[in-house]
């Protein structure tokens, strides 16, 4: 969204006020509703499509591959393609690493090995199809949602192939759901003395600055870094602002996960 | 090279603004090596004859045991950009591998987001309407403390790399900027350590964040009396 000079300084204002005045009436720990889909897409193994309020669409598959983890150790792909921007650009290719890093950190490799050779690799594609503020949370939330809806092949052949080289042997039918937990980004933005979670365009185009926290495992975990929001309002922040977003965090996050479960 | 104003109409593209030489050579001698607690720095400006500032540092642990991390930094800008008006200077930063490459295309973009926020806060972008102004970082050498690649070691070297670049550039910028690490978590400071204008944790725990964000600035004041010396010993 454009803003003239003059809108951009009231809402400056109005956000930066104690308690702070955001244009859709949020609270400032409070998220805009989603709606969230899972499992509709029939060839991969898990699936999930999540609408923001303001029409910000992503989608998120998971196809998961059999490989022989001591040839290829890299047990999960993240692919990211945001509508609207180029595939290599700056943007596209920090949110692709950011959401690589959290969650080669954060999940366990072993609840996707199947032998002592054998295991599976995920392939999480995220497709952005319109993003209008920050699509990071968002892009979490499905990826979350997806995981936690996947389900893959049910092993029926030993799970000890030191002996005899054979392949994994799968059931013709059944699957087993992929048990993992799955981390949390939390975008906030810092405008003047406040801290607003999940900021909408118009909020992410004033913002000071942004900040990423991770959920993980019910508590505040790494990376959290700052991340800009725009590019042309910037500014420093005080620590009381870190101490701040994580006390919100800290607040929020276990009701989101709530919600997201409820699915 | 000074900063010319882009919105006047200017003499021939070849001119050159009037340059004195300087009056001391002496205090060129003054080695420019100098000990922090655990650091120690190089530090070189004007390396790079074409750009308009650049800056070149060589970061190694005191005892010298580990190899050195090499950067050379290159400012080009302001320059006038085609297209639509902007009221602001656009900064981009661009990073390099000179000699190996040992960081994935996406994790050196991440890193470039990073900065670019950084010196979007930074640098007095108002000043340089209708403009850009685009860095070049290039690692010559780097090798982490146990010989893997991180990050999270280059990053102050990156942010001490840019700010001596931009000040030899002469682009205006609000404060030295600079950065202190700790255990892995990055905190680029601004100032004297009130604000910060970057925040970086990959690994490591949580619950000690503000004392480590304490510790960073130690580092932060050290750096940045490091290169404030150095340019106060080599004005022109």
């Amino acid at each position: 969204m454009v803003l003239s000079v003059t809108e951009k300084a009231y809402l400056y204002e109005s956000l930066s006020a104690v308690p702070p005045l955001r244009p859709d009436g949020r609270a400032a720990h409070q998220f805009r509703p989603v709606e969230l889909f899972t499992d509709f897409l029939p060839t991969s193994n898990g699936s999930s499509k999540i609408v923001a309020s303001d029409g910000s669409e992503c989608i998120v598959s998971v196809k998961a591959k059999v490989v022989d983890h001591t040839v290829d150790n890299e047990f999960l792909v993240v692919d990211v393609d945001i509508a609207g921007h180029r595939d290599d650009s700056q943007f596209v290719l920090s949110i692709g690493s950011i959401l690589t890093k959290v969650l080669t950190q954060q999940l366990e490799q072993r609840g996707l090995q199947l032998t002592r050779k054998y295991s599976f690799k995920l392939f999480i594609d995220v497709l952005v199809l319109s993003s209008y503020s920050h699509p990071l949370s968002l892009i979490s939330f499905a990826i979350y949602a997806a995981l936690n809806s996947t389900y893959l092949p049910k092993l029926i052949s030993s799970d000890d192939d030191l002996d005899v080289a054979e392949l994994p042997l799968f059931h013709d039918y059944d699957l087993e759901k992929l048990d993992v937990r799955v981390p949390l980004l939390f975008t906030v933005a810092l405008v003047g003395n406040n801290v607003l979670i999940d900021p909408a365009s118009n909020e992410s185009d004033v913002a000071n600055n942004g900040l990423v926290v991770t959920w993980s495992n019910g508590k505040i975990g790494t990376p959290i870094m700052t991340i800009g929001l725009n590019d042309d309002n910037v500014k420093g922040f005080g620590s009381s602002h870190i101490r701040t977003t994580l006390e919100m965090i800290e607040k929020c996050a276990p009701q989101v996960v709530k919600a997201l479960d409820g699915i | 090279m000074s900063v010319s104003d882009r919105r006047r109409i200017l003499g021939p593209t070849n001119a050159r603004p009037i340059q004195f030489a300087p009056l001391n050579e002496d205090s060129k001698k003054i080695d420019t090596e100098r000990k922090n607690l655990n650091k120690s720095v190089f530090i070189e400006n004007g390396l790079v004859s074409n750009s308009n500032g650049s800056s070149y540092l060589e970061t190694r642990d005191s005892n010298g045991i580990e190899y050195p991390t090499l950067l050379l930094t290159s400012v080009y800008g302001p320059r006038p950009t085609r297209g639509s008006f902007n009221s602001k200077a656009s900064l981009t930063i661009q990073f390099k591998e000179v000699t190996a490459e040992n960081f994935p295309t996406g994790e050196l973009k991440e890193l470039c987001n990073f900065l670019t926020n950084i010196f979007n806060a930074v640098i007095n972008l108002a000043g340089y309407p209708k403009s850009g102004i685009d860095i070049f970082l290039n690692l010559i050498q780097h090798e982490g403390p146990s010989g893997e690649y991180s990050r999270e070691a280059i990053l102050p070297t990156c942010i001490n790399g840019i700010t001596l670049a931009l000040v030899d550039a002469g682009i205006e910028i609000f404060d030295m900027v600079s950065a202190g690490s700790y255990n892995g978590t990055v905190v680029s400071f601004t100032k004297n350590g009130e604000e910060i204008v970057g925040l970086w944790k990959d690994t490591g725990d949580v619950e000690d964040l503000v004392e480590t964000i304490e510790k960073c600035k130690e580092q932060y004041y050290q750096n940045r009396s490091t290169m404030i010396k150095y340019l106060m010993q080599n004005k022109k």
